[in-house]
């Protein structure tokens, strides 16, 4: 037989083994495997994301089936990055893939709900009242009002229907605005990025009734006001995939791998990649099991460690030896060659003064526009000063010299800078103020003053007189303890301000360790090109002295040349997160498209100002004074330099005026006059006054408040128990007696008011802290019930938030909410409000020409009379603002005219918009009746399309105009950087398909492509965009008169100030005889607790021992006799809480941590001292205010919303801590339980 | 009795929806229907006596208190599977299954209610043949008991309803498992027992016993007994976790 005919060809038997004998055939039935298949099967599965503070911004996959959620995965379709980079998902956490169990949660809100006493007066008022006279007659009798302000979280809600509880709210906000002004309606959401229109819904609304938008970075103490200080930028900060690019990664004061776990894996990876890893924390923090090295220094004393480390890399790096990139990069992008023109000071010695500008030079050549902003340097070829290009002065003219192009910005010539004037034998003798001596703990003496030589140049000044000048390297040279004389330089060993053992000193880090890391740091930078980072966070930024911190930080990272830097540079992440397209977003949630501007309030000034907490103030601004400090006097009080801040146009006031603004605005338009010169002179003459000047006075109150998106009273609100006081007149536990301080500028009364707000409305899906004390509570929908548009500073995607399904029970979205609010609005207000003239009040912002308003500081013109202020110069800026109160909601659903005449603007650019609106109005035609030529609103998917329509980052066209815009200013063609990308549109179809890149735009410091990752200041060192500060360079220097009597004209060390929270008589008052200890407070955030799941779910009660826990050290422990689990109180003047303690090895002795934000709402007993139900982490502060944040109208230093302004700092507090007797849990039964089980 | 009994349901469906105007104004009504009925004149009682307790008090009072109640109190939800998969994953899915077993009936739901609300599920029985409508009683008996249990304690009207409709359920309901349940609401109502509601038992690494600490084991031990039986504490779906 033939062998071909023996075997088969083309088969061979189908049972049997395979592989060997690994593999084997069988034939039973697989039907079983389809009950697992069928598991992941539904009707759709949707994108979407979680929305209001989760910076993580990850797509997910929403699984739907019968119209229910069931629940979600992690989308995985990022585009991805360059080969050679790691991708970047998997992103994710534990907490958004639990929070589909929040939809059908027991904690959901589902119906409108108002307090019952609230409920019954409405109605009965209503039988025989319209709308807005029932709200009012409730108003007009002080018992009634006050009847239900007591009852705010006391429980007692029914259920009412949307069209009761939005007549109810419009009928209060018309009211208000009638009777007292649109600026007493106010509102507070934070961090718009993660669902922009959701914030955008409450702020158009607002901003169409003149309302008031508070902010909510700097209140959170979240902004650090050391980028707008050296950066003049808010925060722009690399993007996470950054860190694989680094060589050597200091993480300092924050947590990555638990607070920003859907990047933490890109940490993994650089330190794979070999990166070098130091972490700082005081704890045993998590992010710590990362580190090569983990140093501790004392919590709140982080800037001596980093004046250390900058003490040697200034020594090594820059005078023992040149590096000749750092040189380079000072001499170009830093401050460092500007002239400080000296003062004198006391012993004919000097100190420094402010920066010499173009103004006070004779010579024709610097008689220039706006001289006064053009700072000089030293020029090293021609031996004289010299205008360098790019400074502030240049920004607001025609041109083209605002770049950094080396060049002389009078005779075009190439300009080479001098860093020192060492080698010139002229010097002077500079003081320095030393503030290592007071506070609470921290301390190293050393004297208060410390004399340097520096060497110096002699200028003659326009006035004939000749004056010293050392370049700001010389300065800080000397600040940091160092000198152009190499003999005068200390021993590393020597207890001397600036060096590594007087950080030790301080700090406790060994001084072999501060400069090892410095030498690591900075060789690292030297051998890459600048790629070494800084990782930094909350545990540094919460303090009083923070700014003082991060530049001690970014001084390190400047001098190395880290900053503009792939792999280099800062990377802040709290709170800031980037909204990319916010040129789109601005005008639709600020109302700009019918016209402003919008009343945008810092948020820490007006809750210090409303919660009373100024009442309680135990600071002054003198004692913080400089030794050096000018003799000018200043104002008394904290406030006081709030209030002159105010007057002075550098802060936003709410409300404005003590009169009726629409009243006012009435007068002045029947005036005759101009009518702004009649508000400026009714204010000059004291006819009309400044509501801040008098904020406890009852026309000055906030009378309505929207909370959204937010909870303000329960994670936010430091000096929780004053709002409960003050604000809301409700239950508290204020234990603090008023301070003897008295304003100089405002108007005491002897009875501080209580329940200030008629009007409470909170807006959630939860029954939060603060739903709980509001008057009104709204359901919205969850992160899978609507349209939004979510972006981060994490990554350079953006993605939608979709809605899965519909807004479950009676929710609805946040945009449908405010429409409602609009219309009831609109339907109620004829009869009492219609077409009125209001007269708005805006500070000098920053990024327009208003920025260059005082550039030697400003003088307050209520105090001098000597002239007459000038509206957008010397004091604020009068705006009359026609608004319709009949059209409220058809404008809050149609886009307005505005940006057709005047074009769309950012970040100080300005370009043409037409083609979008017309654009817009062919695809999102209106259905408004009044407006039916315009482009729609209504949906809040019109809104997001409007927003990527305008928007550079969305839209190519758009974005080749802003760059034009930019190339323009800066007279050097950006065009480039457009990436190709011209005609390129992101629309919402495109991003539910997949995350999308946004595209370049010259609003941000930065380009993203997928080549490379995005790191902020790109564009300033590789483009020569200057920065948009004084000198329009990195400022180490500052010269604000303000920071100068401060003494931070650099970065310098100021230990934790003193509160005065726990004094000695309260602890030994509130003794029930177990020890008390007094201890730092820190409040960091929480695992898994305040974004995208909350601390009173079951599982968060159940990872957290089921309610409030403070983590105490063992030491501490033994002290007060508390073993783990012990019920504690932690108690001080502001208030007082009851907690678990956490006894841990992983705590420093001497702090208590309690990680925010546990909820009233979930197992908070009662207090042992006062006897009523105990409060939460904020129970126990109260924000303090630096004046130095308070600056405006000065360049860099102007405000902006959630830019600069003071912020809500709490982590210099202190408790005294005690075990407890007895926990009360006012649960009837009366019995108290031991606390020893 | 088989129309008592879907009677019963439907009224009961009624009574334990939040109280409104029209509930108000039905209330002699409702209780003329209840005397009709053919339920025991003791049943009969209870109900007219939580329907005068609703109507007779003033009507923002009867809402405040049914908000407090079943608005505001997790372990009186009247969302079944709260009781049964609390915050968990599983609770999407169970609630399909039930909104399936609704349309396989003929019956879509309307308005803004989940398949698992109480009233939904007892107006879904009250359409069922009686034997179905006993099935369907006697299936979530355990729940009612607890519900029943926890009003009781509370001393509000609304346990009337729960003690009617566990009479005529057909089954007693498992003692063990609301047992397990209202030691929970013990400790829920007793906030001085957090501990015990939190605790968890702590891994030993016993190489004795051949594995790691009990954690594998006697998670889902506990989880199987409580789901057969169709009950697990949310606490305890928690270290049971996922299958």
């Amino acid at each position: 037989m033939s062998q071909l005919i023996d075997r088969l060809l083309f088969f061979k038997k189908y049972q049997g083994k395979f592989a060997d004998g690994h593999g084997v055939n069988t034939d039973e039935s697989r039907a079983w495997e389809d009950a697992y298949r069928s598991r992941w099967e539904s009707e759709k599965i949707v994108r979407s994301t979680h929305g209001v503070n989760c910076t993580g911004s990850c797509s997910w996959k929403i699984y739907v089936k019968s119209g229910l959620v069931t629940w979600e995965t992690q989308q995985t379709d990022y585009p991805r990055t360059r080969p050679d980079m790691p991708n970047h998902e998997p992103r994710g956490c534990p907490r958004g893939a639990s929070y589909s169990w929040y939809l059908y949660s027991s904690n959901r809100i589902r119906y409108p709900l108002v307090r019952k006493q609230l409920v019954a007066l409405w109605r009965e008022k209503r039988r025989t009242l319209d709308a807005v006279s029932a709200w009012k007659a409730i108003q007009d009798d002080p018992e009634t009002r006050r009847g239900y302000q007591k009852q705010r979280g006391l429980g007692g809600f029914v259920r009412v229907s949307w069209d009761e509880a939005n007549e109810l709210i419009a009928a209060a906000n018309i009211h208000t605005i009638r009777k007292w002004g649109p600026d007493r309606v106010v509102g507070f959401s934070p961090i718009p990025a993660m669902s922009m229109l959701s914030y955008a819904a409450g702020t158009r609304y607002l901003s169409l009734l003149g309302g008031t938008c508070l902010s909510f970075y700097d209140w959170y103490c979240d902004l650090p006001p050391a980028s707008p200080q050296t950066f003049g930028d808010q925060t722009d900060v690399p993007e996470s995939l950054d860190w694989y690019n680094s060589g050597y990664l200091l993480v300092w004061g924050s947590n990555v791998s638990m607070t920003r776990t859907p990047d933490a894996h890109f940490y993994t990876e650089a330190r794979y990649r070999g990166a070098k890893s130091v972490v700082i924390a005081p704890d045993y923090v998590e992010v710590a099991k990362f580190a090569d090295l983990w140093l501790h220094p004392r919590q709140g004393t982080d800037s001596a460690l980093a004046l250390g480390m900058a003490h040697v890399i200034l020594r090594e790096f820059y005078l023992e030896r040149q590096v000749p990139y750092f040189q380079e990069y000072a001499a170009r992008y830093t401050d460092l060659p500007f002239l400080v023109m000296l003062e004198p000071a006391q012993d004919g010695a000097s100190k420094p003064g402010r920066l010499l500008r173009a103004s006070d030079l004779a010579e024709a050549r610097y008689q220039t526009t706006e001289a006064d902003w053009k700072p000089l340097v030293w020029d090293a070829g021609q031996n004289c000063p010299a205008m360098p290009r790019g400074s502030a002065g240049f920004r607001w003219e025609k041109g083209g010299r605002w770049n950094l192009e080396p060049f002389d910005a009078v005779t075009g010539e190439p300009l080479t800078p001098a860093l020192s004037l060492a080698g010139n034998t002229e010097q002077a003798t500079v003081l320095f103020p030393y503030f290592g001596n007071e506070g609470r703990f921290g301390l190293n003496e050393a004297a208060p003053v410390k004399a340097s030589t520096v060497p110096v140049r002699s200028v003659t000044l326009r006035t004939g007189e000749t004056v010293r000048c050392a370049t700001v390297f010389d300065l800080m040279v000397a600040h940091y303890g160092l000198s152009a004389n190499p003999e005068e330089w200390p021993d590393y060993n020597a207890n001397v301000p600036g060096t590594p053992a007087w950080q030790e000193h301080i700090t406790g880090v060994p001084r072999d360790r501060c400069i090892a890391v410095a030498r690591g740091f900075a060789r690292n930078a030297e051998a890459t090109q600048g790629r070494s980072m800084v990782i930094l966070g909350a545990g540094l930024n919460h303090w009083y002295n923070m700014d003082m911190t991060y530049r001690a930080i970014l001084n390190m990272l400047i001098l190395c040349g880290c900053i503009g830097q792939n792999g280099g540079g800062w990377a802040h992440y709290v709170g800031q997160e980037k909204l990319r397209p916010s040129a789109g977003w601005g005008p639709v949630a600020f109302a700009g498209d019918w016209g402003g501007p919008p009343r945008r309030m810092n948020g820490t000034s007006f809750f210090y100002a409303h919660t009373d907490q100024w009442r309680y103030e135990q600071m002054t601004p003198q004692a913080q004074l400089s030794p050096l400090a000018s003799s000018v006097a200043w104002p008394r009080t904290v406030l006081d330099c709030n209030i002159q801040a105010e007057r002075m146009g550098w802060l936003p006031s709410a409300p404005q005026l003590t009169t009726n603004p629409l009243d006012v605005g009435k007068a002045a338009r029947a005036s005759g006059q101009d009518p702004v010169a009649y508000v400026k002179e009714a204010l000059f003459s004291g006819k009309v006054k400044l509501a801040c000047e008098d904020p406890d006075a009852p026309e000055n109150w906030p009378r309505n408040m929207f909370v959204w998106r937010s909870n303000l009273l329960g994670a936010s609100g430091k000096g929780h128990e004053y709002f409960m006081k003050h604000l809301l007149g409700a239950p508290n536990n204020v234990m603090n007696e008023e301070s003897e301080q008295r304003p100089a500028f405002a108007k005491w009364h002897e009875q501080a008011p209580e329940g200030k707000l008629d009007l409470l409305i909170t807006i959630d899906f939860r029954m939060s802290t603060t739903a709980m004390f509001s008057d009104v509570v709204l359901p919205t929908a969850t992160w899978y019930e609507k349209s939004d548009l979510n972006t981060s500073d994490m990554h350079t995607f953006i993605h939608p938030l979709q809605a899965a399904v519909n807004p479950a029970w009676e929710a609805r979205t946040d945009w449908s909410i405010f429409r409602g609010l609009a219309e009831a609005f609109q339907r109620l207000a004829p009869g009492t409000l219609g077409e009125e003239t209001d007269v708005v009040f805006s500070p000098l912002q920053k990024d327009t020409p208003a920025e260059l308003a005082q550039p030697y500081g400003g003088t307050d013109w209520q105090t001098d009379k000597s002239f007459a202020p000038e509206p957008g110069k010397t004091m604020p800026q009068i705006t009359l603002v026609s608004r319709r109160y009949d059209e409220v909601y058809d404008r809050y659903i149609t886009l307005g005219p505005v940006l057709e005449n005047k074009g769309n603007a950012d970040h100080g650019l300005n370009w043409d918009t037409v083609a979008e609106i017309t654009e817009l109005k062919q695809t999102h035609p209106s259905v408004s009746g009044k407006y039916p030529e315009r482009s729609s609103l209504f949906q809040d998917t019109d809104a997001v399309e409007t927003v990527l329509m305008l928007a550079p980052e969305t839209n190519g066209d758009v974005s080749a105009r802003s760059w034009k815009a930019l190339s323009e200013k800066t007279g050097r063609d950006l065009s480039h950087r457009l990436g190709g990308r011209e005609g390129d549109r992101i629309t919402f179809a495109d991003i539910i398909t997949q995350p999308r890149q946004v595209i370049n735009s010259p609003v941000w410091s930065g380009v993203s492509s997928t080549q490379e990752a995005y790191t902020a200041n790109w564009l300033n060192v590789h483009e020569y965009v200057p920065w948009r500060t004084l000198t329009g360079r990195l400022q180490f220097y500052q010269d604000h008169p303000w920071l100068r009597d401060f003494g931070e004209t650099f970065a310098t060390y100021k230990p934790p100030v003193e509160t005065y929270s726990t004094p000695d008589a309260l602890g030994a008052e509130h003794c029930n005889g177990n020890p008390v200890i007094s201890l730092n407070f820190l409040t960091p955030h929480q695992k898994w607790g305040i974004h995208s799941t909350y601390a009173e779910n079951l599982i968060m009660l159940t990872l957290g021992r089921g309610g409030p826990v403070v983590w105490i050290s063992e030491e501490d422990a033994a002290r007060l006799h508390v073993a783990d689990n012990d019920w504690v109180e932690a108690f001080n003047r502001n208030g007082t809480l009851v907690a678990r303690a956490v006894v841990s090895q992983r705590i420093p002795a001497g702090a208590a941590f309690m990680y925010h934000a546990a909820e009233r709402t979930a197992n908070v007993p009662g207090s042992e001292i006062t006897g009523k139900r105990a409060g939460i982490h904020n129970s126990v502060t109260r924000v303090v205010m630096k004046p130095t944040h308070m600056v405006g109208g000065y360049a860099h230093l102007s405000w902006s919303f959630n830019y600069y302004g003071p912020v809500g700092s709490n982590r210099d507090e202190f408790i005294f801590l005690r075990k407890m007797n007895k926990v009360n849990w006012f649960d009837g039964t009366d019995k108290g339980q031991e606390t020893s089980v | 009795m088989p129309q008592s009994l879907s009677f019963l349901c439907q009224i009961s469906a009624i009574l334990l929806r939040y109280p409104d105007d029209v509930l108000m104004q039905e209330g002699k009504a409702l209780e003329a229907a209840v005397m009709q009925s053919g339920l025991d004149d003791a049943v009969k009682d209870v109900l007219c006596s939580l329907c005068q307790s609703i109507t007779q008090c003033p009507l923002l009072d009867a809402q405040s208190q049914y908000v407090q109640l079943f608005d505001m109190s997790p372990s009186l939800s009247l969302y079944l599977f709260q009781h049964v998969h609390g915050d968990s994953r599983l609770r999407g899915q169970a609630m399909v299954d039930l909104l399936e077993e609704y349309r396989g009936a003929g019956l879509d739901m309307q308005g803004n209610e989940l398949p698992d609300f109480l009233p939904a599920y007892l107006e879904y029985a009250s359409l069922c043949p009686a034997e179905k409508t006993q099935a369907l009683l006697t299936e979530v008996v355990d729940i009612l008991s607890v519900l029943e249990e926890r009003l009781r304690s509370r001393t509000s009207a609304y346990a009337s309803v729960f003690t009617a409709l566990r009479a005529v359920s057909g089954r007693v309901p498992d003692e063990e498992i609301v047992e397990a349940h209202l030691r929970d609401t013990a400790v829920m109502d007793d906030p001085s027992l957090l501990d015990a509601r939190y605790e968890e038992k702590p891994v030993t690494f016993d190489h004795a016993s051949g594995q790691a600490g009990c954690q594998t084991g006697c998670g889902s031990g506990r989880r199987s007994a409580d789901q057969s039986a169709g009950h697990a504490t949310p606490a305890n779906e928690m270290t049971g976790g996922e299958p």
